[in-house]
């Protein structure tokens, strides 16, 4: 699982989510809760610590909207936010932002656009594929700048360096992703490919931890029926 | 299939590719195709390993331009099989290029223009993809340092064969000429 789990896990574990969701709604959890508790123990599951950092980041806008000066005291306020049903409250930025950040930082991008090339939809495997690829050439990029770096005394890949000299590698950063992004094209037209070219289609690993968790979001959703 | 080695400008690598191209065109007098290092882009970006690069590449090939050679022909005799199932983004950069350059020349074409090719890599690679460059269609390399090339000594083993002679160009930035071997 070098480059991340499969779409048809992710699926998986969106499915368990939303049975356990479902039965802890009707003992009285809050969807907010469940989803906060169960994307929590996944993070943690997979130590896709840094993807926490920008869930943090986002939230936190929410953070200091809420610690401007108000008449309602702050959990009062943060209460109300959270039980807010209008169409776009803190809530349904809660369900589309953590599970979407959490499969972002997980799932193998280069799975993923295999597995939807077999969905034979036009041009959507590469597209997934360019758009998923930008996360490890982000890393690959930082890295060589990290040894560039390094070769002239310069430590830029511990926590604390990463934040300190953010002006050092963030401009050659975006210079190499923006050039790569406009080079691709001729590259790909260079060794005789249409661009996007037609992918290889390989069919995704379905294995009994797969099973299993399928099996346990049937069970889940067939017992929130049942207790209704 | 002959092998040209050509001195030019180094800057006419970098800043005057497609003027090159023409002349490189008008001296063989037939159409040429580019190789040239495209900056920060060493592969396809459309697949995770060697093997699945290799193989996204033969299978889009054109049907009227099918690649000279097929997936395990190709892999045997550029080397390829101890990196089939590494990452691309793993590769060092040289062997990257070394891909890329493979990919390339297994394309039926009629002539080549290479620019700065030899750059990153190792003595051996660069006897491979001489004995590769001869073996369809001429080649024309134009180098930084088109010495590294002309002074490279043949393998001339099984494993290493050797590469017929390289003839010298020339290019004035007006007309590519040949000329005398010192």
């Amino acid at each position: 699982m070098a480059g991340g789990i499969s779409g048809i896990r992710a699926i998986a574990l969106l499915a368990v989510y939303a049975g356990l969701s479902l039965c802890a709604s009707r003992i009285g959890v809050p969807a907010w809760v469940t989803c906060v508790a169960i994307f929590g123990a996944l993070f943690a599951w997979f130590r896709v610590w840094p993807h926490l950092v920008t869930l943090v980041v986002i939230f936190s806008m929410y953070g200091l909207v809420l610690g401007m000066p108000r008449q309602d005291p702050w959990p009062e306020a943060l209460r109300f936010v959270l039980n807010d049903t209008s169409q776009f409250s803190l809530r349904v930025l809660l369900y589309l932002i953590v599970p979407m950040i959490f499969f972002t930082s997980v799932v193998d991008p280069y799975q993923l656009s295999r597995d939807v090339a077999r969905l034979r939809i036009p041009g959507a495997g590469p597209v997934l594929q360019l758009i998923g690829s930008i996360r490890l050439a982000v890393f690959n990029r930082l890295q060589e700048i990290d040894t560039h770096l390094a070769v002239r005394g310069i430590d830029s890949a511990s926590s604390l360096a990463r934040f300190r000299t953010v002006g050092l590698w963030t401009v050659p950063l975006l210079a190499a992703l923006i050039t790569e992004a406009a080079n691709r094209s001729a590259y790909c037209q260079m060794l005789g490919l249409p661009f996007p070219p037609k992918l290889v289609a390989s069919r995704s690993p379905f294995g009994t931890v797969d099973v299993a968790l399928f099996a346990c979001a049937g069970g889940l959703i067939l017992l929130w029926q049942f207790t209704s | 299939m002959a092998i040209y080695v050509l001195t030019a400008n180094p800057n006419v690598i970098d800043f005057g590719h497609a003027s090159l191209r023409a002349r490189v065109e008008a001296h063989l007098g037939t159409v040429v195709d580019v190789y040239r290092p495209h900056p920060f882009v060493e592969h396809s970006g459309f697949s995770e390993t060697v093997r699945e690069e290799i193989g996204l590449v033969l299978t889009n090939h054109p049907a009227d331009a099918p690649p000279l050679r097929t997936f395990d022909a190709f892999v045997e005799v550029w080397d390829l099989s101890a990196h089939l199932d590494r990452r691309v983004l793993d590769l060092s950069g040289g062997w990257r290029k070394y891909l890329g350059l493979a990919l390339f020349l297994n394309r039926p074409l009629r002539a080549r223009l290479l620019l700065d090719t030899t750059s990153h890599l190792s003595d051996a690679r660069m006897r491979t993809l001489l004995v590769r460059a001869a073996e369809h269609g001429n080649s024309v390399f134009c180098e930084y340092d088109p010495q590294l090339l002309l002074r490279l000594t043949p393998g001339g083993t099984e494993s290493a064969p050797a590469w017929p002679a390289l003839t010298p160009l020339s290019d004035d930035g007006a007309i590519v000429s040949g000329v005398e071997a010192r």
